[in-house]
């Protein structure tokens, strides 16, 4: 799928709507869903959460686990989320925002985006819409979220607190999937953590989301057997 | 003879020889011995040796070395082994890979055997997937792998200059080596023949309990101090003499080839070794065979350029090595102990395979040593002789007639017995684990496949296979054939992955 990214003008794009239940598309092909360090606290309750590398850079990035194939989204069925939340990454689109300056921009390739259906951005006053501020609180709880994220994984290399993991699973028909390139946090390097890391974590808030990541692990049963379900 | 412990080491020496040799002794040995590192600020290195064998992957690692920065520093390039143009017929479509990569499934199965059968394919296309992706162009692994891992296993290519610069400041930065500079005067020798002390030219004199010669092709301990004679193999390997120059790319995306490059001339071969920053390329010729004007016009020719003789660095190869390699107090790594041509990059490896050795053994007192440098010297010597068979072995198999060269090169008086026994059994069976006698051989049994076949060699395998064996073999050809699809599909292109790795570099996970 292509994209269009235009930064969004109350001139250029003033007539523009967008009808997000077309926008599924997009949420069902991906295996992993980036994840803020603020969404911690929430996703850990439904999801699996992990570290892996984008492929662009190879830098750690914080994801949920969403399947267990490429394009394989076992949270949604019918085009409808099973969960009580989502990742933020999801709610963005078709809206994306610039991590350096904050400027907005909009897909305009996008399915979900035209002139004639779905919820109008600006209203007859050229202001944003009810609609267009919700996307924009998402947005910049993206933008506010995304440099504590990327500090909480440079100190977790930094103490080597990552370790790879490996999913070997045999799914109820006895198919077996094996999966590489997830990491997450080491629990015994944590435990052994010297006394002044520990203290630094700490401080910054970021020993929570340590044990919140290793607990979220449980999850794991919960979409194994949604998989089953569909075998 | 005391049994007074062994608690200093004074490296002569700072090639990569030198430097790689301290790095392996100080990672395990740098906090209770006291190692250093002596080296002329004068003495230029030599400079070749270019290419590596994956076993440089390990002593790096266990160096502590971040693989991104030596990346990054060194102009490194992967080296999935080595494509051998126009060595069996000479034509311009004669070509054979032998891979890094062992033949799929080597350690539960011999696929020689079948494969001689009915070799529809090469046969390192047959049993191993990474003729197809060097054919490609295409990197052993993705940036997603953490470092020193592989889809395919690989060697290294590198800048040797800066591979002596980058280790010289990791061993004095991490592992404690002592860096002293000065130029060797005179090495001072006792009645019972042991090395007493090093004088340098500004008048220092440096004692140690073991010397370790790394002092190139001059050995100024082992050879010149300690009298060891050179036991000279150019009546089995003709080439004598080395052209080299560096070759800039054509543009900033001109493929780097994951491979060596070895292109056979008519007395010789021409190296071709793709770095991230240039192409080191060199021609390797005998002298008895060939002129050195003859020798520059075919390496022009290659390049498609003419050559000045100025833009050419001359070196000339002694073949050979020393009768014994540690003796009394002193023992030899590098070219002081010998040097052969680059045929299958076996300067390096020696190197890490000998100061592996003497890191694993040092002897725990100087009352041991004669027997540790026993070991040792058999070994090496073991080692040395395969090696010559091995590169002998290149140079037999070819068909080639064009020049007296190839022809004398199969001249039997010019084979050893050893490599003429081999030829005689391979003749019916094909090399396999049990023909190797040491645990660390350096070419494995699989090296000696690729080129076999590669070249052509036929096997008279006579032994009756079973049907499960034949299943197994059809079953492993298969496997392989999805692996190299796979492979194909998902590895990058080499020059793409190495800019990435400059970019943003691997992580150690």
């Amino acid at each position: 799928m292509t994209n269009d990214y235009q930064m969004l003008s109350k001139t250029a794009h003033k007539n523009l709507r967008v009808c997000e239940s077309k926008l599924h598309d997009l949420q069902v092909a991906t295996q992993i869903a980036p994840v803020l360090i603020t969404e911690v606290d929430r996703l850990a309750a439904e999801f699996s959460l992990f570290f892996s590398k984008n492929s662009q850079t190879g830098d750690f990035v914080l994801v949920a686990l969403l399947g267990f194939s490429d394009n394989e989204n076992l949270f949604l069925a019918d085009g409808q989320w099973q969960s009580s939340s989502i990742p933020l990454a999801f709610e963005r689109h078709p809206f994306l925002i610039e991590q350096t300056d904050g400027s907005i921009f909009i897909d305009m390739q996008s399915p979900a985006v035209s002139t004639t259906e779905g919820e109008r951005i600006f209203d007859d006053t050229g202001e944003a819409s009810a609609y267009l501020q919700r996307k924009i609180s998402v947005l910049e709880a993206i933008y506010n979220g995304a440099e504590p994220t990327q500090q909480f994984i440079k100190l977790l290399q930094e103490y080597n607190l990552l370790e790879p993991v490996k999913l070997d699973i045999t799914f109820a028909n006895q198919s077996q999937q094996s999966i590489d390139g997830l990491y997450t946090i080491a629990s015994e390097r944590l435990a052994g953590l010297a006394e002044q890391a520990m203290i630094n974590l700490h401080k910054q808030n970021l020993l929570q989301p340590c044990f919140l990541v290793m607990h979220s692990l449980q999850h794991l049963q919960a979409l194994i057997d949604k998989k089953n379900q569909r075998l | 003879m005391t049994n007074s412990k062994i608690s200093s080491i004074l490296i002569v020496g700072g090639g990569s020889a030198g430097w790689l040799t301290a790095g392996i002794i100080a990672a395990r040995h740098g906090q209770s011995v006291k190692i250093s590192l002596l080296e002329s600020s004068t003495l230029p290195t030599i400079g070749v040796g270019e290419g590596t064998w994956p076993t440089m992957k390990t002593t790096l690692q266990k160096m502590g070395i971040s693989e991104t920065e030596f990346f990054r520093y060194c102009d490194v390039s992967f080296k999935q082994g080595a494509k051998f143009c126009q060595w069996v017929t000479g034509k311009k479509d004669d070509f054979y890979y032998h891979p890094l990569t062992l033949p799929k499934d080597f350690l539960d199965i011999n696929l020689a055997p079948f494969w001689l059968e009915n070799p529809s394919d090469s046969f390192s296309n047959s049993v191993s997937f990474q003729e197809a992706i060097c054919e490609k162009n295409l990197a052993p692994k993705t940036l997603l792998m953490p470092e020193y891992a592989a889809a395919a296993n690989y060697a290294y290519h590198l800048d040797a200059g800066k591979l002596t610069e980058f280790l010289s400041q990791h061993c004095q930065q991490k592992l404690n080596v002592q860096h002293i500079i000065g130029t060797v005067d005179e090495v001072l020798v006792s009645e019972q023949g042991d090395i007493n002390s090093v004088k340098t030219q500004d008048g220092q004199s440096y004692q140690a309990d073991l010397f370790i010669d790394c002092t190139g092709m001059s050995s100024l301990l082992l050879g010149k101090a300690l009298n060891t004679e050179f036991v000279d193999k150019s009546d089995v390997l003709f080439i004598d003499r080395a052209i080299a120059t560096q070759v800039p790319y054509e543009s900033e995306d001109s493929p780097i080839l994951p491979y060596t490059l070895s292109t056979a001339q008519s007395a010789g071969w021409i190296w071709d070794i793709g770095l991230t920053s240039r192409r080191g390329t060199g021609h390797v010729y005998s002298s008895r065979h060939m002129s050195d004007d003859q020798a520059l016009k075919q390496f022009s020719d290659y390049l498609g350029k003419p050559l000045k003789e100025t833009t050419v660095k001359e070196i000339k190869i002694p073949c050979g090595h020393r009768k014994e390699f540690w003796k009394h107090n002193c023992v030899a790594v590098g070219m002081a102990a010998g040097f052969l041509e680059p045929l299958e990059a076996s300067a390096l490896v020696l190197v890490e395979l000998s100061a592996n050795y003497i890191r694993d053994q040092l002897p725990e007192n100087k009352a041991i040593m004669p027997i540790i440098a026993k070991r040792f010297n058999q070994l090496n010597t073991h080692r040395w002789n395969s090696i010559v068979d091995f590169l002998k072995l290149h140079y037999v198999l070819s068909k080639r007639t064009d020049s007296q060269f190839w022809c004398d090169n199969r001249d039997p008086q010019t084979i050893p017995d050893s490599l003429q026994e081999l030829l005689q059994l391979w003749q019916y069976q094909s090399p396999y684990m049990h023909d190797f006698l040491y645990k660390e051989e350096v070419f494995p049994a699989a090296s000696y496949q690729y080129v076999l076949y590669g070249m052509g060699f036929d096997t008279q395998a006579a032994l009756a296979m079973s049907s499960q064996q034949r299943q197994r073999y059809a079953q492993s050809i298969n496997e392989n054939k999805q692996i190299k699809q796979k492979a194909l599909n998902s590895l990058p292109d080499n020059r793409t992955l190495l800019n990435k790795i400059k970019t943003f570099g691997m992580k150690a996970i």
